[in-house]
């Protein structure tokens, strides 16, 4: 399948961080009605995942890369907010190096600061944003591009 | 007098619900919708539908005029408000009954009677019902003579606007300001009124009926007490505070409660229930409940078809039900309850409801559903029966953990280890719960998330500038498996 995913990657599940290559036992394979069967020696459970969310027995965790080994074409480029908030801080600027995980912009939602990190490593293509704009889910902050 | 088609003056959830039981009564239905809701599944329930305005609710579900034509338009004979919007709106009662509509709920003289929170107490107080201790002013020293802590709430409304905690007579002077600005606000009414506090309260409630012939029954009550922002999360039936003495005469002051306003339809009678067993009348929601389906459920008896039966004046025929076994209801709202329930609009791509023994979802959603913010967060009620609290807990657990939402975040997973809990086991459920609760996601088995998550297809990249961002669901992708 030349699956982009198929790699040893260290990944963020939730606020645990796990790194795939460290011998986890499971095995997944894809379902026909777009579910994923997890197995884990005798033991299978069914997953769903939309975007970075994984659904498993009741329990939705983010899972995100936090390191190399992914194949970067894979990764997203554009820093969006997770709610309707409003920009307080911008942190860089167009044409600055990056790293994954690095804070681009805090947003503000109902007096609660969220910063929103890169998704990689790259350089800083866009600043679309300055301090006090609303900003809604989908819109574009900040676009990260590899250098 | 028969209903041959009625108006659902309403969206998401509760509007499917009524519509489901006006199609097995052989009641036609008309949906009314915004714009925001033109292909809902609210709008698919019912056999015709009828657009009423734009998103906001100011020009759609709140506006009486579009309403009243658009039940003109649809040849209606009846209109039904279900909760929130309109439902406790007295003039629209009267529009509606002046427009010679059937107006499924309690005449408008009785809405505007319990509406106003002071009138309520003092009618109440009269009837012989347990009222809060309090006053009926704004009056300082009138307040401080109840003793701190007290409530200073408004008169003209719940839902927790306009309402102070005040703990001592420094604060009281600002807090009675504070709190007449925010009634005036949200209820155009500044009044504000007094309670003393009631320290650690459980919230039980008490479905009554009444039809136009005067008989008033009772159909036990419901725990709501577990709440954030004062609003419930997890409703259970009967309420495990209740010994059999206080659970009669609660009943039996809520009977006294609907007739003392000669009530008809279907209504609720708040209390507030005490750490010694006392409780006050708090207020009566004149109209169906959220949490109603559990009553349903330990009853047997379907209340929107009450609803219905009494509005075309057919007698009840009895005055209480007994109940059998213990039902939960828990709200999947949309907000994250890891980050103090902030809201969570999205776009819901993966939804499955739990199935199989002593399951019931209510749901106005579905998969694909564009959760907004212009109304309640409120996606779906998971309510399951079973033959004792214990058994109930477990099976709400249960059908919780087969309960999938993606897209956004919900209160699914918290309220599946609430219901899993000692502290609920316990029956400590009282208003503060979840401040005592103190919930954090667990940690999960990583690996197996991990391997989900590489297994996937690679969700495609948003690039192009000013275009849609394309959806990351399997779905979308599925031309990339193989």
């Amino acid at each position: 399948m030349g699956h982009a995913r198929e790699v040893a990657v260290r990944v963020q599940v939730g606020i645990q961080v796990y790194d795939t290559a460290s011998g986890g036992p499971s095995v997944a394979s894809r379902r026909a009605d777009g579910s994923v069967a997890v197995r884990h020696g005798e033991t299978v459970r069914t997953a769903f995942v939309a975007g970075d969310q994984v659904w498993i027995d009741g329990r939705v965790r983010r899972v995100r890369p936090i390191a190399g080994g992914v194949d970067p074409a894979a990764l997203p480029t554009k820093v969006t907010p997770p709610m309707p908030a409003t920009v307080v801080k911008v942190l860089v600027g167009v044409g600055e190096s990056v790293t994954v995980g690095q804070k681009l912009v805090t947003v503000a939602a109902m007096k609660m600061e969220t910063a929103l990190r890169s998704p990689r490593a790259g350089v800083v293509k866009a600043v679309n944003v300055v301090p006090g704009q609303q900003v809604r889910p989908g819109e574009e902050l900040v676009v990260v591009e590899a250098a | 007098m028969p209903i041959q088609r009625l108006l659902i003056a309403n969206r998401g959830e509760i509007a499917v619900r009524v519509a489901r039981t006006a199609r097995e009564m052989g009641i036609a239905t008309v949906a009314v919708y915004s714009d925001a809701d033109a292909d809902a599944p609210h709008v698919r329930a019912c056999d015709t539908a009828v657009r009423i305005g734009p998103a906001p609710p100011a020009e759609s579900y709140l506006a009486i005029d579009r309403l009243i034509d658009a039940a003109r338009a649809a040849g209606a004979d009846a209109v039904h408000p279900g909760y929130g919007f309109l439902a406790e709106n007295a003039a629209f009662a009267r529009a509606v009954v002046d427009a010679g509509f059937v107006w499924v709920g309690p005449a408008p003289e009785v809405i505007a009677v319990m509406g106003d929170k002071v009138g309520a107490r003092l009618r109440m107080r009269a009837a012989g019902v347990p009222v809060v201790p309090g006053v009926e002013t704004d009056d300082a020293a009138d307040i401080a003579a109840l003793g701190f802590p007290v409530l200073v709430k408004a008169a003209g409304g719940g839902g927790g606007k306009g309402m102070r905690r005040v703990d001592s007579l420094d604060a009281l002077a600002e807090a009675i300001v504070e709190a007449r600005s925010e009634a005036g606000t949200a209820f155009g009414d500044e009044r504000v009124y007094a309670e003393k506090l009631v320290e650690r309260p459980r919230h039980v409630e008490v479905q009554v009926l009444g039809d136009i012939f005067g008989t008033i029954a009772h159909l036990g009550e419901r725990e709501c007490s577990i709440q954030r922002r004062h609003q419930k999360l997890v409703e259970e039936a009967p309420s495990p505070a209740l010994d059999a003495p206080t659970r009669a005469r609660l009943c039996a002051a809520a009977v006294e409660a609907a007739r003392a306003v000669a009530y008809t339809g279907a209504g609720t009678v708040e209390f507030l229930l005490d750490s010694d067993g006392r409780f006050y009348f708090l207020e009566m929601n004149t109209r169906i409940q959220v949490e109603h389906p559990i009553t349903e459920l330990v009853t047997g008896v379907d209340l929107v078809r009450e609803q219905l039966r009494i509005a075309m004046g057919e007698p009840l025929g009895y005055t209480s039900v007994e109940a059998r076994g213990h039902a939960i209801e828990c709200r999947i709202v949309a907000e994250d309850p890891a980050r103090g329930f902030l809201p969570s609009p999205g776009r819901i791509a993966r939804w499955r409801a739990p199935v199989g023994p002593g399951v019931r979802v209510d749901a106005g959603v579905e998969e694909g559903s564009e959760v907004g913010l212009y109304y309640d967060p409120l996606l779906a009620k998971v309510i399951v029966h079973g033959p004792d609290r214990a058994a109930a807990s477990a099976r709400m657990a249960r059908a919780l953990a087969e309960l999938v939402v993606l897209g956004i975040d919900t209160t699914a997973e918290l309220l599946r280890d609430v219901v899993s809990s000692e502290m609920f086991a316990a029956g400590d459920t009282t208003t503060d719960f979840l401040d005592r609760f103190g919930w954090v996601p667990p940690d999960v088995d990583a690996a197996a998330y991990a391997a989900a998550w590489q297994a996937a297809p690679v969700p495609p990249v948003a690039t192009s500038a000013g275009g849609r961002v394309a959806e990351a669901t399997p779905w979308a992708t599925l031309g990339r498996w193989r």
